[in-house]
C-alpha cells in the first residue's frame, strides 16, 4: 500500500475537513439556481457557471488551508522551524502540502461531478472535420471536402463563416455527400455567419465528407469547428461529468505552483492573494479547461475525445515553470 | 568522548538591503560543551541567544567560524535528527490535535509508527497533556503548547536538546515539571543547551552558563565561578532572639563580619506548588 508523506496526509485531512462548510454552502447556492428545466439551446451556457461554484469554492478552500496550515508556504511564519530542520526537500514540504490540497479536491470534485452528470446529456464523440484542401467556398471554389474516419455516425453540424459577397447577397444552398452519396433530402441553406445547420441522418459509417455549393453566392469558411461530425456511440455520461469536474484540478496545482514560488518572500496574507488571485484568473480568463469542460460537456461533447489537453498545455507549462523556479529560488536561498 | 559541541570564531552578521545596514547578531564567539552538560545562555533580548541556537540547529549559516555538533557539521542530516530543536513561539500545525502532532513530527523523525506512538504516549502522560490529547492544538493554553512542543522535541530522544526559553510562558508548576524532565535527560546523557530569560531556573539546572550582550559573549563559566565569592553562609534555626544576639556578638569577637540578619522564608515556588497540589493541602497562614 502506498504511504503518503506526513504533510500530504496532515494537509489532506486538514483541507478536507475546513473546506467543508464553505463547498455545501456553495453547492446549496448552486443547485438552487441552476435550474434543470431550462435546459435548451442556451442552457449550458446558463447552467455551467453554477456548476463551476462548488468546484471553484472547493479549489479555493483547499489550497487557502494548505497555506494556512503548511508553515513554509509564507515567510517569517510561526513554527516554520520546525518544519525547516527536518524536511531536506528542495520545497521544505510544500510540494507535499500542495499534494494534500490536490488530493482532498480530488475528493471533492467526484461528488460535483456526479451530480453535475445528471444535468447533462448522453454525451458523443465530436469531431471536428479539416478540409484537406482550401476551407472556402465560393464561386472559384464549389466544393469543400473532408476526410472521416470511418466511423458510425448520426449528426452533422455546419458552422461556417460567411462573408459578404461583391454583389446583391444571396443565401447559400448547400449539397452534403457522404461517401458520394447525398446525406440529407431536406435543403440546406446558410443565410448568416456562424448559423448552425444540423443534419441528422439514420446511422452510418462515413469516410469522406463533400460540401458541394449549389445556388447562392455567400462565400463561406469552414474554421475549426466549422463542420463537425457527432458518432452515434453512447458514451458514459457519469464519466463525462467526472471528467469535466476533474479539470478543475489544474487551475488548483498552477496556482499552489505560484504561490509556492512566492512562499519565500512573500506573508501570509500576499501569499492567500497571489493564490486566490491565480485561481480566480485562470477560472474567469478561461486559461485552462476548467473553465470551458463543464459548458461542453452540457452541450453533450463527450470529453474524452475533445482535444483538452493541447489547450492546457500552456497552463500546465506555466504551473510546471513556477515548480521548477520555486525549487531553483528555495535552493539558492536555502539556510 | 569528544565534546557534544564545539564552536571556534563563530560570527553571524545578516546582511543588509535597501535602507537597512548590515546587523551584526554574533561576534566571534568560542563555546565547548561537554556531553551530558547543561548550558544556559543568557542575555537581554537581541543578544544573539536564538541566532546562537539556530546556528547550533542547522537552521542559521554561519558567517565566518567553525561549528561542530557531534563532530559533524551543524546542518548535515544526521546531526538533525540526533538534535532536537525547540523554537520559541507557537507550534505548527495547529490544526491537528495534540498526539497527532507528535505522530506528524514522528513520521517526520522516520520514527516507525509502532514506536512514535509508544513514545508520544508516555509523553503525553508525563507533561500531563494525556488527557487533552484529543483537543486541536490551537485550542492549547500557551503553557500546553510549550509542554507538547517539548514533548516533540524529545520524541526522538535526542543527543542534544536545543531550547529557547523552554519555560516562558509556563506557570511555576510546569516550568517545575520541565525542570524535572530536562535533569532527568541530562542525567542519562542529553546534552542541553537553553536560552532562557528565567534567571532562577538557569540557576537551577545550568551546570554552565554563557552570558550574550549585543551579540558578545560577556561572561563565562560554571555558576558557583560566576556567583560564588568564597564566603560561607551560616543559617540558624531553634534559637530565640537572645540568644542570637550572643552569637552575633560572639562571631564579631571571632573576628567575623555580621553581613545580614533576618527570619528565613520559605520560597513563593515551595508555596505555590502546595497550593497547587490539592484543596487540603493550601498554605498556611
Amino acid at each position: 500500500m502506498i504511504r503518503l508523506p506526513a504533510a500530504t496526509r496532515v494537509v489532506f485531512r486538514a483541507a478536507l475537513s475546513l473546506s467543508l462548510p464553505p463547498v455545501l454552502l456553495a453547492a446549496a447556492i448552486a443547485f438552487a439556481f441552476a435550474d434543470p428545466t431550462t435546459f435548451g439551446a442556451n442552457a449550458p451556457a446558463t447552467l455551467a457557471p453554477w456548476l463551476h461554484l462548488p468546484a471553484f469554492t472547493a479549489a479555493a478552500a483547499c489550497g487557502i488551508t494548505a497555506l494556512q496550515c503548511w508553515p513554509t508556504f509564507a515567510q517569517h511564519r510561526h513554527g516554520a522551524d520546525w518544519v525547516l530542520r527536518l524536511r531536506s526537500g528542495p520545497c521544505y514540504g510544500c510540494a507535499h502540502a500542495a499534494f494534500g490540497a490536490l488530493l482532498a479536491l480530488a475528493v471533492w470534485l467526484l461528488p460535483i461531478g456526479l451530480v453535475a452528470a445528471l444535468l447533462m446529456p448522453t454525451p458523443h464523440a465530436h469531431h471536428a472535420l479539416t478540409a484537406d484542401s482550401s476551407p472556402i467556398l465560393d464561386a472559384g471554389h464549389p466544393c469543400v471536402t473532408f476526410p472521416a474516419d470511418g466511423s458510425n455516425y448520426q449528426e452533422l453540424r455546419l458552422r461556417p463563416f460567411a462573408f459578404l459577397p461583391a454583389s446583391e447577397p444571396q443565401p447559400t444552398s448547400l449539397e452534403v455527400l457522404a461517401d458520394n452519396l447525398p446525406l440529407s433530402t431536406q435543403p440546406l441553406r446558410i443565410t448568416g455567419t456562424r448559423e448552425l445547420l444540423p443534419i441528422h441522418f439514420a446511422l452510418r459509417t462515413i469516410h469522406t465528407l463533400s460540401v458541394r455549393r449549389t445556388t447562392g453566392n455567400l462565400p463561406l469558411f469552414f474554421a475549426a469547428d466549422g463542420a463537425v461530425l457527432i458518432a452515434a456511440a453512447n458514451s458514459s455520461r457519469i464519466l463525462n461529468g467526472i471528467i469535466a469536474a476533474y479539470w478543475h484540478l489544474l487551475p488548483l496545482a498552477v496556482a499552489l505552483a505560484l504561490a509556492m514560488l512566492c512562499a519565500p518572500f512573500a506573508a501570509l496574507p500576499v501569499n492567500i492573494m497571489v493564490f486566490v488571485t491565480a485561481l480566480l484568473v485562470q477560472t474567469l480568463g478561461n486559461l485552462s479547461p476548467a473553465g470551458e469542460a463543464f459548458t461542453l460537456a452540457l452541450r453533450g461533447h463527450w470529453l474524452g475525445c475533445e482535444p483538452m489537453l493541447a489547450t492546457a498545455l500552456p497552463t500546465f507549462f506555466v504551473g510546471l515553470v513556477a515548480t521548477l523556479l520555486a525549487i531553483l529560488v528555495r535552493r539558492r536561498l536555502r539556510r | 568522548m569528544s565534546a557534544a559541541i564545539s564552536i571556534r570564531q563563530l560570527a553571524v552578521t545578516f546582511p543588509g538591503g535597501f535602507q537597512k545596514p548590515a546587523v551584526t547578531a554574533l561576534h566571534p564567539l568560542d563555546l565547548t560543551v561537554e556531553r551530558g552538560a547543561i548550558v544556559g545562555i543568557l542575555g537581554p533580548n537581541g543578544s544573539g541567544k536564538t541566532t546562537l541556537l539556530r546556528v547550533l540547529a542547522g537552521l542559521q549559516r554561519e558567517t565566518t567560524g567553525l561549528v561542530r555538533v557531534l563532530d559533524l557539521p551543524a546542518d548535515a542530516t544526521l546531526v538533525r535528527q540526533r538534535v532536537a530543536y525547540q523554537p520559541e513561539g507557537p507550534l505548527p500545525l495547529a490544526v491537528l490535535t495534540g498526539r497527532e502532532f507528535l505522530q506528524w513530527y514522528g513520521c517526520e523523525l522516520r520514527l516507525a509508527d509502532a514506536v512514535a506512538d509508544q513514545r508520544a504516549a508516555e509523553l503525553l502522560a508525563r507533561f500531563q497533556l494525556a488527557n487533552v490529547a484529543q483537543r486541536r492544538v490551537r485550542t492549547y493554553s500557551t503553557g500546553m503548547q510549550k509542554r507538547l512542543a517539548l514533548a516533540a522535541a524529545l520524541l526522538g530522544e535526542p543527543e542534544v536538546l536545543l531550547l529557547d526559553e523552554p519555560t516562558s510562558g509556563l506557570d511555576p508548576l510546569g516550568s517545575g515539571m520541565v525542570i524535572d524532565v530536562l535533569r532527568e535527560r541530562a542525567q542519562r546523557g542529553t546534552t542541553i543547551v537553553m536560552a532562557s530569560h528565567h534567571l532562577q531556573e538557569v540557576e537551577q539546572i545550568c551546570s554552565t552558563v554563557l552570558a550574550l550582550h549585543a551579540g558578545r559573549c560577556v561572561a563565562r563559566g560554571t555558576i558557583d565561578d560566576l556567583l560564588g565569592t568564597g564566603d560561607r553562609t551560616l543559617t540558624v534555626r531553634g534559637l530565640p532572639d537572645s540568644a542570637l544576639n550572643g552569637v552575633a556578638e560572639d562571631l564579631q569577637r571571632r573576628g567575623g563580619e555580621l553581613i545580614d540578619s533576618g527570619r528565613v522564608r520559605q520560597h513563593l515556588f515551595a508555596w505555590f506548588r502546595r497550593l497547587g497540589s490539592g484543596p487540603n493541602s493550601g498554605p498556611q497562614s
